[in-house]
Parts: C-alpha cells; structure tokens; sequence
C-alpha cells in the first residue's frame, strides 16, 4: 500500500508560525542577557558605546526577565499594613466626631465601643435620637453604618462593600508611599509589590543595611499628635501599669507598643483608666556608650484617639538648634491648612487654663516622642519636634533626617510591621547563579545525549524542541516580567526532563506503525496523528489543576499557576507543532531512513 | 533486534507482561506505605520551616573549615537559644570558594514577641562575627520571618488542592470514563502522601518550595497517569471483547518504553539538580526525585489496578461496557492496521 502524501501546502503556514514564534523567542530573551542597561557605558549623548548595545536599545523590547535576590543578593523586606486597626480608628474618629456634633444639639451620649469585628455600639439617652446620631455618624464616615435600637444602645455594622473599598484604597496609599520613601535609597531597580491582601513586599537588589532600611520603610510610620490628660496622676502610672502586667502575666520587656496598649485596655476595663485614655511609653536612650538602647521608659497618660495625624503634614525638615546652649537635633513641621486648623485646636485645649498638664504629645508609633509644654495655642500651623536629647549628635542627625524624609515622604495611611526580612550576600548571590547554570547545562547534556542515543534522528528533533521550549519559557518570563529565583531555575531544569515526554509517546507511536506494516511516511502521519489525542489530554488534565489553583490559590501558588499553564502551553507547540513541521521536511524531502 | 545507536528499544516491544498479577500485592504495599506515611507524619509531624512557625535562619559560610559544626553550635547555645538548631546546607558539591555552609534556624519561643526574636537574632549574628572575626566566617544570608505569614495562605492551599483534584476527577471522568476518575485521584493523593511522609522521614524542612514541589509532584503524576489511561481507552476500543485484566496488561507493556524513558530522563534531570544545585535546590529537587519515582510507580501499579477495581464493580452494578463495536468502526481509520499481535517471546527470539 503506498499512500503519497504531497507536502501539503500548510506546512509553509506552520513553518512561518514556527519562525514568528522563535523571532518572539529570541527578542525577548535577549534583553536578559545584555546586563543592566544603567551600567552600560555611554558616550556624552547617553548613547551606548558598543555597537550591539546601540542595537538593543533600538529595537529590542525592554521587558527582562528578573533575577530574584536569591541570585543576585539584597535584602527584602515583607511589610504586614494593619489595615484592621485603620478600619477601626477611622470609625471610632467618625463616631467621636459625630457625638461632638450631636453634644451642640443638645443629644447626650454616652460611651461608645468598637469591637473587632467593627460592629460598634452607643448608649444614648433615647431611642428617639438615635436617628439623628445615625445620620451624623453616616455624613462623617465613608463606611456607612447599619444600626439597629435595643433599649438605650444603637448597634452599628459596617457596610462590607465599603470597608474593603476603603482597605484597597489603603493599600494603593500604603504602596505609593513605600514607593516614595524607597526613592530615597537611591536603589538600583528596586521591585515593590503587593502580595496577598494585605502585604507589601519590597526588594532591594544589592542594598545591605538592613537596619536603616527597616527603619525608613517599615518603624517610622505613624504619627499623631494627642492631648495629654490629668485624670490619673503621672506617679501612679508605672504603679498601675506593673499592676496590669502581673495580672496578665506579660514580662517587664514590653517596649512594644501594641504590649502597651494591651496593658491600657486591661486597666480601662477595670475602671483603673478613664475609657477615653491611654498610656503611651516614652523611650529614653542611653548615653554615648549605650547609644541606641533604651535605658529607661516614661508612661505618659494621653487621649485613646488622635484627633491629628501624620498625613496632614504638608512638609518636614530637620534642623539643628541650640537649646541653652547645647546643640540639638529637632524637625520642623509645616501642616496643611486642615491638619493647621486641628493643630490650632488642640493647642487650644492645651493651653487651657482648665487642662493642668498643657503637654501635646508628639507620638511615633506608638511612642511618645517628645512632648512640649503649650503656653498659647498655635495657630500658624508650624509645629517642631524635638530628637531625644539624650542621644549623642550624630545619631541624632540621623534620627532627625530620617524622621523628616518618611514625613516628606508621606506619612503611611496605616501602620505597618515587617513581617519577613531575607538578606543574601552578592557572594552567595553568585554562587547560587553558578550552581544554577551548572546543573541546568549538565542535565540538559544528559537529557540530549539520552535522546540522542535512543532516538537518533528524532531524538535530535526533540532536542532541538526541547531547547527551543526553554527559550520560549524564558521569553514569556520576561514578557510578564517574572523574576527568576533558584526554584525558578529547578523548575525549568525539570521541565526540560519532561518535556522530551511529549517526542517519546509520538515516536514510540511510530515505531509502532513501522511495525504493524506502514512505510516510515505512512508512520511518521499516523504516528503523530494518533498520538496528538494522548498529548491533549494528559495536558489538559494538568491544566485543569492549574487553572483552579490560578483561580484559588494564594499567590506563591498562583504564581506557579501561571508559569505552570504557560509551560503546558509552550511544551504542546514544541514537541507537538515544532517537531512535525521538522520531521515532515525530514520525511518528505531528504532521504533520510529512520524518524521515530 | 538491532541494538543500533539511535534505535534502542529498552522495553521490548512485543512483550506481553503480566503486570496485574501482581496487583494484590501492589495494592497492599501502596496501602501500607500510604498509612506508614500518615503515621510518620502524625507522629513526628511535618517540619515545618521558619517559613510558617516564625523565627530566624542565618547562613554562615566557614571558610577553610577553620570552625567546625560543634563551635557554631555551642556559640548558639551561649546565646540562649533553646530552639535552635545548625545544620549544613547544599554540601554535596565543594563551593567555589572552598568554604562550608551551615544554617543555624532559630525558631520563636511560643509567646515570644516577633520582633523579639529578629533582634535576638540580630544579636547573634553581630556575637558571631565578633567571636571567630571576619577571616573565618562570612554571614551569607539572614531571614526572619514572623509566624503569621504562612499560616494565613496555608487553609487557602489545601483548598486549592481539593479543588484541583474535583477539577481532574470530573474532566477524566467525562473524557474517558467514570471508571478511570477515581484512580487517576487517589493515584495522586497516594503519591502527595507518600512524598510528605519521606520528607518528613528524612527531616527535610517543609518550606514555601516544597509547597511548589508538590504540585509539581501533581502535575507529574496526573500527567502520566493519563498516558497509561490513554492506552487503556484505545485498547479497549478496539478490543471491544478482550477482558479487561488483558487490556489493562497490554497497554501498560506498550507504554513501557515510554514510561521507562520519561521516567529515567526525569530522575536524571534531578539528580543532577540535587547534587550540583546546592541549597534551596536540593530541598525541591529531593521532594520531587521521591515524587518522580513514586508518580512512575503508581501510575501502573495504583491508577491501573483501581480502573480495573471500578470496572469490576461497575459490571457487578449491572453498568455494562457499551458495545463499542459502532463507535470503534468509527473511530478506526479506513487504512487501519490490526494490532501489534500480542504474544510471549518464542525460543528463538529469546537468544
């Protein structure tokens, strides 16, 4: 039976597929390879000096694929935004601002709790108010409470469609914000992203003190100015707070400010504190010797909510002054026209003869950091804070500089924590490269010379895919602007390995048809013919997982969902598509004896 | 047969094993590692790394062996980490640079503020390079990470899991069969379980790569796995009357080149990695060789098996095969070739 299949004309189709599909392949990857356009070396008119760098710069697109720190060393930062707790500030300052609007129209109310899951609840004094404190609360929030009356307490729910548009837009603030701040390094090709729903992670290729880096991205982040308050002495704060600590069992190393506000809430539940205040610590640093480690604490009593906060700044500087005549550290505060007006009012409360203590405590995260006596109120809107004196000048230099850039910088919307901090030698960086090209040409030897020898000339097709699948992995890489880690590299080995699986079951299949009696053309057809349904389906059944885990998993999983279905899909045109238009021409026009 | 270079048959192709005979025994020994795996992992439970509990890991290259595993660890111990431990990392191959990599993990004490830990941590890290002075070691790489990281991504994993498995449950079952489903899943829960247990049988740390080891390891075994199903179905098309028992033999012996090859090039493939790769490399590599070879195994000997449990099942139910005969003539092309003839190897051939 000889059957002769002309080559059909769509075999020149497919070949041009498969030549805009390589051009694809190389443009893409190339730009990888070509190194950091900042470092190249460019004559006074910013054009490169060699030629294929000129050439790059023209035509090749400018997406690369990134190496990750594992392979180039750096640090990286994943900052946690307690979008939580801003939620909840924003709506206990709505429902302050509201029951002080209700106070001038004569509505008393009285204490009011939001509780974690930010229901909130306000005992007022007839049911028959709580309309209009309702429809004051929902004028002051963007989160529109859901009340209900029992008895003398409206019951508030927030609306859930607007807390997590209002945590979104959190999010977007916290992002821009880093982004500003980490301007500031001066950092080649920093990469900021967001990860989950509620995490920032921050990669600085190359940067290496950590510690400063943690302080300008993830410590300086709120400030807030509160009033001070006498209700409870100043000499029986430490008292009560060690009271607190014996009862919850908490170890005197709480320097933390979050262990701080544990403690307050434990006591303004026991009565001990009025529910409107809070103890806040001042941290006091030691001399030169122990520069940097805090010797003693100062529990200052001041109001539970700021009233105003970092993000009404307008601009901040840091100056030396001279106070009696000791040089020092302070920065200076110019606040936008709101943020000037709360400013002019609190100094207002201050300064009233009524209120003994007349300290506005300047906090950062958390910690009082300095607390000014007020006289009069200001109302020009410049305010300064003073670095802690007891720290030696340089330090406070830094201190100061650095407190004035994150505000310059923009205050973040809410706090943020480190959460994950990785740092990677540039040494261990390069040996971690070293070894991941190493072991990817080594198996690639292996896998080509296996092939090679078992399958001879379709084998040396199915290399040839094989290498042409990587390229086109790398080029999709870089046109997504993946970054490539060590796993990464594992991963791509691995694909290698497997992606000859696809060449294996066609040629077994036409070994097969030689042997049931067909002529090596006959073969080749039906061979790939056949063996096309094996390769879809074992294909799509791993798609089918990848597509779910795209759509449900978290995002490392999503991440491997993705390069995952891309790997599917660049595997199924090379040792599908590639090699057929290969070993059609090898079976068609040379005289070649064997395929398969 | 001609051992020709570039002709090489590994398995030969006429050569009809009987796989199912052993298929009871097989059963109960994937039965049993299954469960011995389980109890591995009940007992001495995953080890999971920094990367979910919390806490720090500090690489520290010792160059030229001048300070040996025991005086790390006792600078540890001075410190007053009860949790800690110091390992090497990636020591089959020299490094370049002729020096010695050891990880020192430290995990956070339960109650231990975070930020507490980062800063003990930060602590030892200064005390070491003060103790044994720059010419001796080189602090490579330092994380830290705080515990609730991991746990919050971990429930939305396993769900993704379970869903993935649905999704390949009922696209097998539609495509080929409602007796092939149920192997094809249980085939992968085996291998998933099976890979854990090793792991943690060898102390390897679960970390956030192990996690994309192991859907690899999934993607690899369904993959092959359908391979074999693939035959099957064919087969039994075109055979509408063969048993069943015969079917499944026969398909298996005519994948047998390929699963020998895929198999081998895989194993290759990370062997290399594990051995040359080094570090973060490894823990992948090792997981997935396990998967590897435990994914080759099942697909014959777990997946098979079941289909053929199920299809026995279903003819007890009263659920007939449908005659295929129509939809074969259909399926089978006009200049369609019978079957390779199947039979045992004759005396001759044999020499």
């Amino acid at each position: 039976m000889q059957n002769k299949i002309p080559m059909p004309p769509i075999w020149w189709i497919k070949s041009i597929v498969i030549l805009c599909a390589l051009i694809f392949g190389v443009l893409y990857t190339l730009p990888t390879f070509f190194g950091n356009p900042s470092e190249w070396q460019r004559d006074s008119n910013g054009v490169p000096l060699k030629w294929h760098e000129r050439m790059a710069e023209n035509i090749l697109p400018s997406s690369r694929v990134n190496l990750g720190l594992d392979l180039k060393g750096g640090l990286s930062l994943t900052l946690n935004v307690e979008v939580e707790k801003a939620v909840q500030d924003s709506i206990i300052r709505a429902i302050t601002r509201a029951k002080e609007t209700v106070a001038a129209e004569n509505i008393k109310t009285g204490a009011f709790k939001v509780n974690d899951d930010l229901s909130a609840t306000i005992e007022i004094d007839t049911p028959s108010h709580a309309q209009i404190l309702q429809k004051r609360i929902n004028e002051q929030t963007l989160l529109l409470l859901y009340e209900k009356v029992i008895g003398n307490t409206l019951y508030f729910k927030a609306n859930r469609n607007y807390i997590v548009d209002f945590e979104k837009q959190l999010m977007q603030q916290a992002m821009n914000t880093i982004r500003n701040r980490i301007d500031q390094f001066g950092v080649a090709e920093p990469s900021i992203f967001q990860s989950g729903d509620t995490r920032i992670v921050v990669e600085l290729p190359g940067m290496s003190d950590i510690q400063r880096a943690k302080q300008l991205l993830g410590n300086t982040a709120q400030l807030d100015f509160r009033l001070a308050l006498n209700s409870v002495s100043k000499d029986q704060l430490p008292s009560l707070l060690d009271e607190a600590r014996k009862a919850l069992n908490i170890s005197h190393d709480d320097t933390q400010a979050s262990t701080i506000e544990h403690l307050s809430q434990w006591l303004r539940d026991k009565n001990k504190l009025p529910m409107n205040a809070t103890i806040i610590l001042q941290r006091i640093y030691g001399q030169e010797s122990s520069a940097g480690k805090v010797v003693s604490t100062i529990p200052h009593l001041v109001e539970a909510h700021a009233k105003l906060t970092g993000d009404l700044i307008e601009d901040a500087q840091a100056l030396q002054t001279a106070e009696n005549y000791i040089p020092q550290y302070s920065v200076s505060l110019k606040f936008k026209p709101q943020g000037a007006k709360l400013f002019g009012e609190l100094t207002t409360l201050a300064a009233d003869s009524k209120n003994p203590p007349h300290e506005v405590a300047i906090i950062l995260d958390g910690n009082v950091q300095s607390s000014p006596y007020v006289k009069a109120p200001i109302i020009g809107g410049n305010a300064s804070i003073t670095m802690g004196s007891s720290l030696n000048l340089p330090e406070q230099m830094k201190q100061a500089q650095d407190l004035s850039l994150v505000l310059r910088a923009g205050a973040l919307p809410a706090s943020v924590k480190v959460v994950e901090e990785r740092q990677i030698g540039p040494s261990e960086g390069a040996q971690n490269i070293h070894a991941g090209i190493i072991s990817t040409i080594v198996a690639a030897i292996l896998v080509v010379v296996v092939m090679l020898l078992i399958y001879g000339a379709s084998g040396f097709v199915a290399n040839i895919a094989m290498l042409f699948n990587v390229l086109l992995i790398l080029a999709f890489m870089a046109l997504f602007g993946a970054t490539l880690t060590l796993p990464g590299i594992a991963g791509i080995v691995l694909t290698m390995a497997i992606a000859v699986d696809g060449n294996v079951v066609i040629n077994e299949r036409i070994r097969e048809e030689i042997r049931s009696g067909f002529n090596q053309k006959q073969a080749f057809y039906k061979g790939y013919h056949t063996s096309f349904r094996t390769l879809i389906d074992a294909h799509i059944t791993s798609a089918v997982a990848g597509i779910v885990l795209m759509i449900y998993g978290n995002p490392a999983v999503k991440g491997f969902a993705v390069t995952l279905l891309c790997g599917i899909v660049c595997t199924l045109f090379t040792s599908y598509y590639v090699t057929e238009v290969i070993g059609q021409w090898l079976v068609e026009r040379t005289k070649i004896k064997r395929f398969g | 047969m001609a051992f020709k270079i570039g002709n090489i048959q590994v398995f030969p192709h006429n050569y009809y094993f009987d796989f199912m005979k052993w298929r009871k025994v097989t059963v109960g020994i994937s039965v049993v590692l299954v469960l011995l795996s389980l109890l591995i992992v009940g007992i001495k439970s995953l080890n999971y790394s920094i990367d979910f509990l919390g806490g720090a890991e500090i690489q520290v290259n010792v160059l030229n062996k001048s300070v040996t595993r025991e005086q790390l660890q006792e600078a540890v111990k001075k410190e007053g980490f009860s949790h800690a431990e110091v390992t090497t990392y990636g020591n089959f191959v020299a490094r370049k640079d002729n020096s010695e990599a050891f990880v020192i993990r430290i995990q956070s004490e339960k109650g231990e503020d975070k930020n507490a830990t980062s800063s003990r941590a930060g602590v030892l890290v200064n005390n070491l390079k003060t103790q044994f002075g720059a010419d001796k070691i080189r602090i490579e790489s330092s994380t830290n990470i705080s515990g609730k990281i991991g746990r919050e991504d971990e429930l939305k994993g396993y769900m993704a899991l379970l869903l993935s498995c649905i999704g390949i449950l009922i696209y097998i079952a539609f495509r080929f069969d409602a007796r092939f489903a149920p192997g094809a899943v249980l085939c992968l829960v085996h291998n998933v379980i099976i890979a854990l247990g090793f792991m943690t049988l060898l102390d390897r740390p679960f970390t956030t790569t192990s996690i994309a080891a192991f859907l690899t390891i999934v993607g690899y075994s369904i993959n092959d796995t359908v391979i074999v199903y693939d035959r099957i179905r064919e087969t039994r098309l075109l055979q509408p009357k063969m048993p069943m028992v015969e079917v499944v033999n026969r398909s298996i012996s005519q994948t047998m080149n390929r699963t020998i090859l895929t198999s081998t090039t895989g194993i290759l493939a990370l062997l290399v990695l594990s051995i040359m790769g080094g570090g973060a490399i490894e823990d992948f590599a090792i997981t997935m060789l396990v998967g590897v070879i435990v994914g080759t195994y099942s697909s014959i000997y777990v997946a098979a098996p079941l289909t053929l449990m199920m299809d026995g099942y279903f003819t007890k139910m009263g659920w007939k095969q449908k005659d295929n005969k129509e939809k074969a003539k259909l399926e089978r092309p006009k200049d369609y070739a019978p079957p390779i003839n199947v039979r045992k190897k004759t005396p001759q051939e044999k020499r």
